[in-house]
């Protein structure tokens, strides 16, 4: 049988080749969807190298790349170059150190995901941040300061674990130093202080970076133990002249003089077991304190304190009596006490301002009680009539330690 | 004459305006001169004010505290993790936002510089992420001996966010990951200086499993028994909507958890409303009296399913977390309680797809789904939607399905066909019921006859279904507040007379039909 092909054939066989045609290229356009592949091998990226990230595949549509690193998340849309979809990653993603998950996704599915990983780019110049704290420690080797270094890449990011970094301190004439890795971002040492006071100079290095100069000033350990000593014109208690009290040189178990400013509190206990005090603060180990001579004859035990840390020995001083006397002259109805003229060691008038007291009975009862110092020797009561009414009145009058009573006055 | 008088008319006019105008001037340089007397805050200088509200709460569980640099004080703890976790909610916005507001105060110079470098390229992509943390773990690697530096590996960070492109949701996504994280104390704050995304080492969280209920081959268990839900909605009679606040009663619920019981049904659905239960923390007044209403169903045997989220509407991503909280503190609370056989995760949550974006409802469900889990594995959990067409939704995650029936009785049928040939997971029909409204508002409404034929042809179709049921509800209510259904007094009085008994208390016919037949 002979078969021709007839002209009214033609557009039937036509229409079926491009049926056929049109059916493959569908099929194939349907098909490449399942038939993207991953071209791109590299799965770690040194910081600032271009990404390009590419996937086989024709006609694909609709395809975004999710990815997020350290720092933010964003899409890429692709390029198409031949049989391959190109995606670039934008410039801040490859320089920001870490892993970056990315996801092919095609229409809100996801085809595909993975990871790749940025690491600190070495080879650029490194960085270093370093912190030393704190600024001040003490001597004697259980008080520390601690380095911390963090060296990164120039694109701010930590450098690789396991670097070696060197961190070194000075101190008089010892220079050490450590050798350590970076773990954790970080590299760290703690200096611990020597028994001497001063200063610790701290610096780091990693690679080819050197950091700056840090500081830490090693202050005097607690104050020990010590002495005091007094220091005054005369032994008389004149109530005038003033003792000088005043320490030895305060130092710390290792010999360091106290750092300056450091308070001493002396204690006095006088004969009545009375506490005084008066403090001082140091001055190259040395805390002076002033105080007044008492006016009568006194015993002071004499101790001083660095609160909760060192204490002295204690001194006895004694203040000797001025073994002089006063006169009480009473006039104008018993209403004005003049007494002295007050006199001191030497026989001379007491400077002014010696302390005279008087205590005014009546019937034997604590009437009233005055107190004044006195002015070129002497001390003058009034005692007026609006507050002393008509009556018997007994006096007990104190000055320089001299004791005088003056039994049953009648004012009028 | 009347010349003169009208001139003194306009002589006063012109004096009045002459002194308002005056007042006027005078007043406005008043409020400008006290304007520039009031300066700016002292406090604001030292961040003494701090803010109180807690707005990003996902779950912290520190892994250790040990170190080689210096032990971990609970005060500085708390405040590296108050920063940490601001630093994220103020990179979630700027990531929302495009903006780079409040990222100064949790991040230093440096990384708020590669930020910018993200934020900025988004923006001129037109690209917007919504962003949430939902775990960290920090383990401490390091703190410094002056408290001024720590480094720590914050893992297993569950992520999950949406990338917007030019205002259309491109990606949905979930993920996780570890993060080293350097941060330096500075003027008061802990601010991120280094971030750098690590590798995820795998770590099965253990949860320990005590599984009262489960379901198996389309069927509940409890106690390793079948168990068919035959039960009703409750609220008290005095305080509908308001179970828990100052009426609670448990002499009142006692009595009524009784009532139940004694009409052959064994189960009841109680709501929990998210503000009245303190959001993100828990008010503990409220919990123990939750504890106390399933103390009472353990007594008369019955099972409490708990629906929660009750009047929650916010299903942004950045609300997620104190959502979260509220779930953990509840769910962990009572996950040992027996009385409990199922968590509603929220009560017809479908009809917040048109306000709030069917695509927020369900990912907001699906992500609090998981979380409860998490803190709950032992009992079940559904969803109560309003329709059966939605009820199909998610039923993968659910244990059981439920929904709603207020439909014509006619329609019932086909509505549930469709629902069943959807899925074999057990069906509960969790709120349907009629009200018997015949009253002033719709003087031809349904009377109580006729409520309780619609509940016996129910009844019917329950039996001819093999259907789970819970009705609506025991009592006729006095009052219903107006955030159930609005302030129209039509639908409230409507809405007031669904139960099985009156107002006192009295059966009404519809009780012969409350149980299975």
């Amino acid at each position: 049988m002979k078969i021709a092909l007839r002209t009214y054939q033609l557009p039937v066989v036509l229409l079926c080749s491009m049926i056929i045609v049109l059916y493959y290229s569908y099929a194939n356009e349907n098909s490449n969807t399942k038939e993207i592949t991953l071209l791109t091998v590299q799965k770690v990226f040194i910081a600032n190298e271009p990404i390009l990230f590419e996937f086989g595949g024709n006609q694909i549509k609709n395809v975004v790349l999710m990815i997020e690193g350290s720092y933010g998340i964003t899409s890429v849309v692709p390029v198409q170059k031949g049989s391959t979809l190109q995606f670039t990653f934008p410039e801040h993603f490859t320089r920001h150190k870490g892993i970056i998950s990315w996801q092919l996704m095609q229409s809100g599915k996801r085809l595909f995901n993975g990871e790749l990983t940025v690491i600190a780019n070495e080879a650029t110049k490194t960085k270093m941040e370093s912190y030393l704290g704190p600024p001040s420690i003490v001597a004697g080797g259980r008080d520390y300061a601690m380095m911390v270094t963090v060296p990164t890449d120039s694109l701010d990011n930590p450098i690789a674990e396991g670097t070696p970094t060197l961190i070194k301190h000075q101190f008089l004439e010892n220079i050490t130093t450590n050798d350590l890795e970076t773990k954790d971002l970080i590299a760290w040492k703690n200096i611990f202080s020597y028994k001497k006071s001063g200063r610790i100079l701290v610096s780091a290095e990693c690679k080819d970076a050197d950091s700056k100069e840090f500081m830490t000033v090693v202050y005097p350990d607690n104050a020990i133990d010590f002495t005091i000593k007094i220091t005054r014109e005369h032994e008389f208690a004149d109530g005038n002249q003033i003792s000088v009290l005043s320490t030895s040189v305060i130092r710390d178990q290792y010999e360091n003089i106290v750092t300056d400013g450091t308070y001493v509190t002396f204690f006095i206990e006088n004969k009545e077991g009375k506490l005084l005090k008066t403090p001082g603060l140091t001055i190259n180990g040395v805390a002076r304190a002033e105080i007044l001579h008492p006016d009568h004859e006194e015993t002071w035990k004499i101790r001083a304190y660095v609160t909760g840390m060192g204490k002295s020995d204690e001194i006895v001083v004694n203040y000797k009596p001025l073994e002089t006397d006063y006169d009480v002259v009473i006039k104008k109805s018993g209403r004005e006490i003049t007494v002295g003229p007050l006199r001191s060691f030497m026989k001379q008038i007491i400077p002014d301002g010696a302390v005279v007291k008087m205590y005014i009975y009546q019937e034997n009862k604590l009437f009233d009680y005055k107190v004044d110092t006195s002015l070129k020797g002497k001390v003058v009561f009034d005692l007026l009539e609006d507050f002393y009414p008509n009556g018997r009145y007994s006096f007990r009058i104190e000055a320089l330690g001299i004791v005088k009573k003056i039994e049953q006055i009648e004012l009028w | 004459m009347v010349k003169s008088i009208n001139k003194n008319i306009y002589r006063g006019l012109l004096i009045i305006t002459f002194l308002v105008i005056n007042v006027l001037v005078i007043m406005s340089i008043s409020k400008i001169l006290s304007y520039f007397k009031t300066g700016a805050d002292r406090s604001a200088m030292l961040h003494v004010e701090v803010k109180n509200e807690d707005v990003y709460l996902p779950k912290v569980k520190w892994k250790s505290l040990a170190n080689p640099g210096r032990p971990m004080e609970k005060q500085t703890q708390y405040e590296i993790q108050q920063d940490y976790l601001d630093a994220w909610y103020v990179r979630n916005i700027a990531y929302k936002t495009n903006d780079s507001f409040g990222l100064q105060d949790f991040y230093t110079d440096n990384s708020r510089k590669k930020l910018l470098k993200y934020i900025n390229d988004n923006k001129k992509k037109g690209i917007a992420i919504e962003n949430t943390t939902l775990t960290h773990h920090p383990e401490l690697d390091f703190y410094s001996a002056d408290g001024q530096l720590i480094v720590f590996t914050d893992h297993q960070v569950e992520q999950y966010r949406r990338v917007y492109k030019d205002k259309k949701l491109a990606i949905e996504a979930l993920d996780t990951a570890n993060y080293k994280v350097l941060m330096l104390l500075e003027d008061g704050f802990w601010r991120i200086r280094h971030m750098i995304r690590e590798p995820l080492q795998k770590q099965a969280d253990s949860i320990e499993v005590n599984a009262f209920a489960k379901v198996k081959e389309g069927k509940i268990y409890v106690n390793n028994k079948p168990f068919e839900i035959q039960g009703i909605n409750y609220y008290p009679q005095k305080s509908p909507w308001d179970m828990f606040g100052d009426d609670f009663d448990e002499e009142i619920i006692a009595q009524d958890f009784k009532i139940i019981k004694e009409a052959q049904l064994n189960s009841i659905r109680i709501f929990i409303q998210y503000e009245d239960f303190g959001k993100a923390v828990l008010v503990e007044e409220k919990l123990q009296k939750l504890k106390k209403v399933l103390d009472i169903a353990f007594e008369q045997e019955l099972k409490v399913v708990i629906t929660l989220f009750d009047f929650y509407g916010d299903y942004s991503v950045l609300d997620w977390t104190l959502t979260h909280r509220h779930v953990e503190q509840i769910v962990s609370r009572f996950k040992n309680h027996e009385a409990i056989l199922a968590w509603d995760i929220k009560n017809e949550p479908d009809l917040d797809f048109k306000n709030r974006g069917e695509k927020n409802v369900l990912a907001w469900l699906e992500m609090t789904m998981t979380q409860l889990k998490k803190y709950d594995p032992n009992h079940l959990i559904t969803i109560g939607w309003a329709t059966a067409e939605a009820a199909a939704l998610l039923k993968d995650k659910v244990d059981f399905i439920s929904f709603h029936y207020y439909l014509q009785l006619n329609d019932f049928d086909q509505h549930y066909r469709k629902l069943k040939i959807a899925t074999n997971k057990p069906l509960v029909m969790q709120e349907y019921g009629l009200s018997s409204n015949r009253g002033l508002w719709s003087p031809f409404g349904i009377t109580e006859e006729k409520q309780a034929k619609y509940h016996q042809v129910m009844q019917e179709k329950i039996k001819r279904y093999n259907l789970q049921f819970m009705s609506w509800t025991l009592y006729d209510f006095d009052n219903v507040p107006s955030s159930v259904v609005g302030s129209l007094p039509w639908r409230k009085h409507k809405q007031k007379h669904f139960g099985f008994l009156d107002h006192n208390g009295n059966k009404k016919p519809a009780f012969k039909y409350i149980a299975k037949q």
